[in-house]
């Protein structure tokens, strides 16, 4: 298959005592074009690292980290690739630049030497690919958490990426923003054919993804489908991950002998689960 | 829409002016600024009067709010008049008292002075009611760019760079600032009273928590214009042309009018 | 019977002109008892930042009152500094907060401002980290080499060591992974237990609540709809969709089995709750073999 992204045995080092200790150590990872990959991982994981490695804001000490088959460390492709991988960050307030929204969906376009029409033609269909055209004169400072996420991802989408990484976009939001983001993210993958890497330590929003990928300690300790992975539930609450109550409820339920699978997510099959499992009992 | 700007002084009324090229508005502001230096009597201030409200008219934006700008200025126009009013010879005496005198000349200075002052305020009040922060900042980039071709290409590019993030991160901090104030005051933090030195003092608590989280802001939005393809503004292009239209031209046209008329009266 | 705190008809009107956005609230009464733990839900706008910053006098009501112990606390406005330091709050993030050299400095913050000095200054701020599990040898740290979750209970315990008979909580647990949300909520636990303090948390999260608190207050658009005990809310279908809100997952998940025909109560709002009734229930269909 086509990867868009590949680490090969990368080790990443940090020299200052920050909170993000966290050194991935001959780390391999390769990402396949038109996939959409949840990295999960608890604070400190290592998961905003790897992030900031797959599109060359990081620099890999050892090894190397492939986009479309250039390495990160290659100087003349730095804008290329930054292009091609594009990213969205938690604060959607720090990385907004202008204060017109549609200015600030401009930025990336204008900084890739596009025509104004060009440019503008772009910036209309970013802003309506994630719903937001309607804002397109408004000021960041009066949206909304989710819909200030949202004009960010546009931003990103203007540049026309292979692939966006979202380095947990959602961990500001309310319920609301949260769901918002969600659909944005899925929608550009199956619509736009956008590849997705979405970083978060929520869990329920590893559902909707091809693969899930578990990160603890810069270390790659689960890889497989959103199903094979939540069968997982010991490994993932002991690297402290956030699971949800119905994971919750199911893992509870098989630890006090009922034994029951814990690879649903939605509600809805939680409950079908437990149905089968009450009635197949009682017959 | 446009008038969410709340920031800044903008005044959404759709005007004739506001729909100006903001470079022919700040070259006009120049303009008449000078004007109303070379206007030497009551004749050619009166015109520039006259003018200045026929523009402030035009602009639509209720007259409340230019006086607004008015009263902010009251102090520097009192003391002028003043200072001119005490200390300008010439013309007759009308008392002496002390180191003061008051002369016909001083009281005709003073009422000049003092409309020169007002005429000014309200002739950038009409910019800045009528403008953008955001067209501003174009314009400002635009007029200067000419700079590129003596070396300062750099400069102006950075220039209006931090002036369009100045204006998306004021509000920001504003809000930023009054949740931390909020926090302290919560913990029973006095910023009210005491004297100056105890005031200065209490502001510690405010200050590093807001100096710490401005530092982090701007770490990430570096990294965040670096994803976007930013790149120090090399070979960058504006989606926004600023165009000049009909309606520069015709207010180019009124205020060659206006500037010669100025000249004329002077001659009175 | 007095109560602790009493809000009357309380009203925020918003100021359109102002730079910095606040939501309304309108009309909204209610009354706290000591040592209740009280949930302030509703959606994002709904008004409950501003309702809690009333609780202490941040925010000056339009109209309306708020009384601590019988006495409205704008009563006399020189002496809100004490009425902070009786109704604590929690800001979300507090961790942003933080500016002292050391984690003890930080935390005498508060009680400095009271007027405390000397021994009964060092002894308040020990007691509240003793209680709240903030090692001794921390409190020499600097707050900013403290790890994200270890930032937030001392900013929270800086709050407590005024020792506030009120304690209101805007998001505690945000951001938070699980160990860390469990530090915090049984931060909340202890400060209530030890000194029958009033607390209100202000979340979105439901779960959260139904782990958390005794009764809930519900905003929708600056507005109470519904004051009462947890369970008559979560079993109040009308009231939640009304305030834009979901019931706690497991309380979904039981609704969702009801639908199936398994008669259900409609008092499970936990999964310990969930996992009993279900571990009985399976017993009883075993008994009927």
């Amino acid at each position: 298959m086509d990867k868009i992204i590949e680490l090969k045995n990368v080790k990443f080092e940090y020299n200052d005592t920050d909170t993000l200790k966290a050194v991935v150590d001959g780390f391999n990872l390769s990402i396949e074009r038109g996939s959409f990959t949840v990295i999960l991982g608890h604070n400190g994981s290592g998961k905003s690292t790897l992030a900031k490695l797959m599109n060359g804001l990081y620099k890999p000490s050892n090894g190397e980290v492939l986009v479309d088959g250039i390495s990160t460390l290659d100087e003349n492709s730095e804008i290329e690739i930054k292009r091609r991988v594009g990213m969205v960050f938690q604060n959607p307030d720090n990385q907004l630049i202008a204060s017109i929204v549609e200015e600030d969906v401009a930025f990336g376009p204008e900084n890739l030497g596009l025509s104004p029409d060009t440019i503008r033609a772009r910036v209309d269909d970013a802003l309506k690919a994630v719903d937001m055209y309607e804002f397109r004169r408004s000021t960041p400072h009066h949206l909304s958490g989710g819909q200030k996420q949202r004009v960010a991802i546009s931003g990103i989408i203007a540049m026309e990426p292979e692939c966006i990484v979202l380095d947990e976009p959602t961990a500001m939001l309310d319920p609301k923003g949260r769901a918002e983001i969600i659909n944005t993210i899925v929608s550009l993958n199956r619509e736009k054919g956008i590849t997705i890497v979405l970083i978060t330590h929520f869990m329920e929003e590893a559902e909707l993804a091809d693969r899930v990928i578990v990160l603890a300690n810069g270390k790659i300790i689960d890889d497989g489908t959103p199903k094979g992975i939540f069968k997982n539930v010991e490994t993932l609450k002991s690297v402290s991950l956030d699971v949800p109550q119905t994971t919750e409820l199911l893992y509870a339920l098989n630890i006090e002998g009922m034994p029951i699978s814990t690879d649903v997510i939605s509600v809805e099959e939680t409950a079908e689960l437990i149905y089968k499992e009450l009635n197949g009992r009682e017959v | 829409m446009i008038k969410d700007i709340t920031f800044g002084q903008y005044y959404d009324s759709k005007s004739f002016i506001h729909k100006m090229d903001p470079r022919s508005k700040i070259l006009l502001l120049i303009l008449v600024t000078v004007f109303l230096f070379i206007a030497g009597n009551f004749y050619s201030q009166g015109l520039a009067a006259a003018f200045i409200i026929f523009v402030l008219i035009v602009t639509k934006v209720p007259i409340k709010m230019y006086l607004k700008n008015l009263k902010v200025i009251l102090p520097i126009v009192i003391f002028t008049s003043l200072i001119n009013m005490f200390y300008s010879g010439g013309g007759n005496e009308i008392f002496k008292f002390w180191i003061f005198t008051l002369t016909t000349e001083g009281i005709y200075k003073a009422i000049f002075m003092s409309l020169r002052i007002m005429l000014l305020i309200l002739a950038s009040a009409v910019l800045t009611y009528t403008t953008t922060p955001n067209d501003l900042t174009d314009a400002i980039e635009s007029l200067l760019s000419p700079l590129k071709f003596v070396g300062l290409k750099n400069a102006v590019h950075t220039l209006a760079m931090m002036m369009t993030i100045a204006l998306r991160f004021i509000p920001t901090l504003i809000e930023e600032t009054e949740k931390i104030m909020n926090a302290q005051k919560a913990r029973g933090a006095d910023l009210e009273s005491g004297n100056l030195l105890q005031r200065i003092k209490a502001l510690v608590p405010i200050l590093i928590p807001l100096l710490i989280s401005s530092v982090m802001r701007a770490f990430q939005l570096a990294e965040a214009m670096e994803c976007r393809c930013y790149n120090g503004g090399v070979g960058r292009v504006r989606m926004r042309k600023l165009r000049f239209s009909v309606r520069d031209f015709v207010a180019l046209i009124i205020s060659i009018f206006f500037s010669l008329s100025v000249i004329l009266l002077n001659l009175l | 019977m007095s109560f602790k705190l009493e809000v009357k008809n309380l009203t925020y009107s918003y100021d359109g002109n102002s730079p910095l956005k606040r939501d309304a609230v309108s009309d909204i009464s209610f009354a706290v008892n000591d040592g209740e733990i009280i949930g302030i839900v509703g959606h994002t706008g709904s008004g409950k930042s501003t309702l809690v910053q009333q609780l202490n006098g941040l925010i000056k009501p339009s109209s309306g009152e708020v009384l601590l112990d019988s006495k409205s606390i704008w009563e006399n406005p020189k002496e809100m500094r004490k009425i902070r330091s009786k109704v604590g709050l929690v800001f979300q993030y507090p961790e942003y907060q933080l500016f002292e050299d050391t984690v003890f400095e930080d935390i005498a913050f508060g009680p400095k401002n009271m007027g405390l000095s000397g021994d009964e200054l060092k002894t308040q701020v020990l007691d509240i980290a003793r209680l709240m599990g903030i090692k001794e040898e921390y409190l020499d740290k600097s707050p900013f080499d403290l790890s994200g979750g270890e930032k937030r209970r001392v900013a929270i315990a800086g709050v407590m060591a005024m020792k506030p008979e009120v304690i209101i909580f805007d998001e505690p647990v945000a951001g938070l992974d699980p160990k860390g949300r469990n530090d915090v909520i049984n931060m909340i636990y202890n400060y209530r237990q030890a000194y029958n303090a009033t607390v209100f948390v202000v979340s979105h999260n439901m779960e959260d609540m139904a782990q958390i608190a005794d009764k809930l207050i519900v905003l929708s658009n600056g507005k109470l709809i519904a004051f009462d005990t947890v369970e008559k809310i979560f079993s109040n279908k009308a009231i939640l969709s009304k305030a834009g809100l979901n019931p706690p997952i497991v309380t979904r998940v039981m609704d969702a089995l009801r639908e199936k025909g398994i008669k259900v109560p409609e008092n499970i709002f936990t999964v310990s709750a969930a996992v009993d009734f279900l571990l009985n229930y399976e017993k009883e269909g075993e008994a009927n073999d």
